[in-house]
């Protein structure tokens, strides 16, 4: 009897924390060492990189959840993308390319996992400038573990590639330049 | 002979004239039709670098106009231009003249905006004078913006006006600027 009702509290208990390390999954994005880049080709010669400064969003990464327990909710402002010349910038947050006026976050939102919990196939909707469009984001845990300051952390690096017309973003930068590669370096801190 | 007289121009005004007339037009067009032009069009990084080329020779021609009027004669208006058209030309001109100048200085300041000088045709280059910051400059560029068609619209009207004292007045106008010299 009392071992019985010993076993319920066990059980109930590992419950209880399964569900405390279920929560201890979610980590907020630290937007501070978090990148969202791309990578273009500059008329076939070289590559120019851009940078959106002001990235925010959550993730939750547990590994023993299985696919279920992997997704990631990201938010861009566009009209902090860098490229290292004001000039350029301009150009990009014009109704040319991003248009940031009309639309002025571009967002992914996960759907799906697939892999383990080093690496895999993260797919999901990318609404970028005003277009919605499932990618799929090939990802890599690049490591995790304790911080100095008593957090926890876990960082992931991805690379997807895109189309620009296929998001309505099709100005003539020549045939070398039609798809560029994102290039996404997250890193949360577990809440 | 190159200085005008009453009722006649002399060829220094009237080629000022025309040559401003050819250089801002020209450019308003050309303007028109290289902020259409995508990245990887081969007049896409030429045609800008003419158009600030031909616009500091546009504003030499305009401050040369300006200097040569203070020594020059005036012709007057034809006496086929009633009193309220004088009125009216008169403020078309001034209009005209602010134009020649706010039009290259804008220009001159977006262009310079981040340092570099403008190339004229590979010859020399007119250095960057003033340090202007991204307000100024996105300021300049809205003023040389709609400076620029609405100048348009004042060119037409100044034409329009010019062909009426030809054609309706039957005056000398629009003669005596296209023909130097040629008496009232």
């Amino acid at each position: 009897m009392i071992k019985r009702a010993l076993g319920t509290v066990l059980a109930a208990a590992a419950l209880v924390f399964s569900a405390a390390s279920s929560e201890a999954a979610d980590y907020r994005i630290d937007a501070g060492h978090s990148f969202v880049q791309f990578k273009i080709s500059h008329i076939g010669v070289s590559w120019m990189i851009g940078t959106f400064e002001n990235v925010s969003g959550s993730f939750s990464f547990d590994p023993d959840a299985g696919p279920e327990g992997q997704s990631i909710s990201v938010e861009i402002d566009t009209a902090s993308v860098d490229t290292n010349h004001a000039e350029r910038d301009k150009h990009l947050r014009s109704a040319d390319f991003l248009n940031v006026d009309e639309f002025p976050t571009a967002t992914f939102v996960s759907t799906g996992y697939e892999g383990d919990g080093e690496s895999g196939t993260l797919t999901g909707d990318l609404t970028l400038h005003g277009v919605t469009k499932e990618i799929a984001i090939a990802v890599k845990k690049v490591g995790e573990g304790k911080d100095p300051w008593g957090g926890y952390r876990a960082g992931f690096e991805g690379t997807v590639s895109l189309t620009r017309s296929e998001f309505s973003m099709g100005y003539n930068l020549g045939p070398a330049s039609e798809s560029m590669e994102l290039l996404l370096f997250i890193e949360g801190i577990r809440r | 002979m190159w200085r005008s007289g009453a009722g006649h121009y002399g060829i220094v005004a009237s080629g000022l004239h025309w040559a401003i007339a050819l250089g801002i037009v020209g450019l308003v067009g050309l303007g028109a039709w290289m902020v259409g032009l995508t990245y990887y069009d081969p007049w896409y990084n030429d045609s800008l670098a003419l158009h600030k080329a031909i616009g500091i020779v546009v504003l030499a021609l305009a401050l040369a106009k300006f200097s040569w009027k203070l020594a020059d004669r005036y012709p007057g208006y034809g006496p086929e231009v009633k009193p309220y058209e004088r009125a009216g030309a008169t403020a078309m001109h001034w209009l005209l003249s602010a134009l020649m100048v706010l039009l290259p200085v804008t220009g001159y300041l977006i262009s310079t905006s981040e340092g570099a000088g403008i190339d004229m045709f590979g010859l020399f280059d007119v250095p960057a004078f003033f340090n202007v910051t991204a307000e100024t400059r996105d300021l300049a560029i809205d003023i040389h913006y709609y400076v620029a068609y609405g100048g348009i619209g004042l060119v037409g009207l100044h034409v329009i006006a010019a062909l009426k004292h030809h054609f309706v007045d039957r005056g000398s106008t629009l003669r005596r600027m296209l023909i130097p010299r040629s008496r009232a």
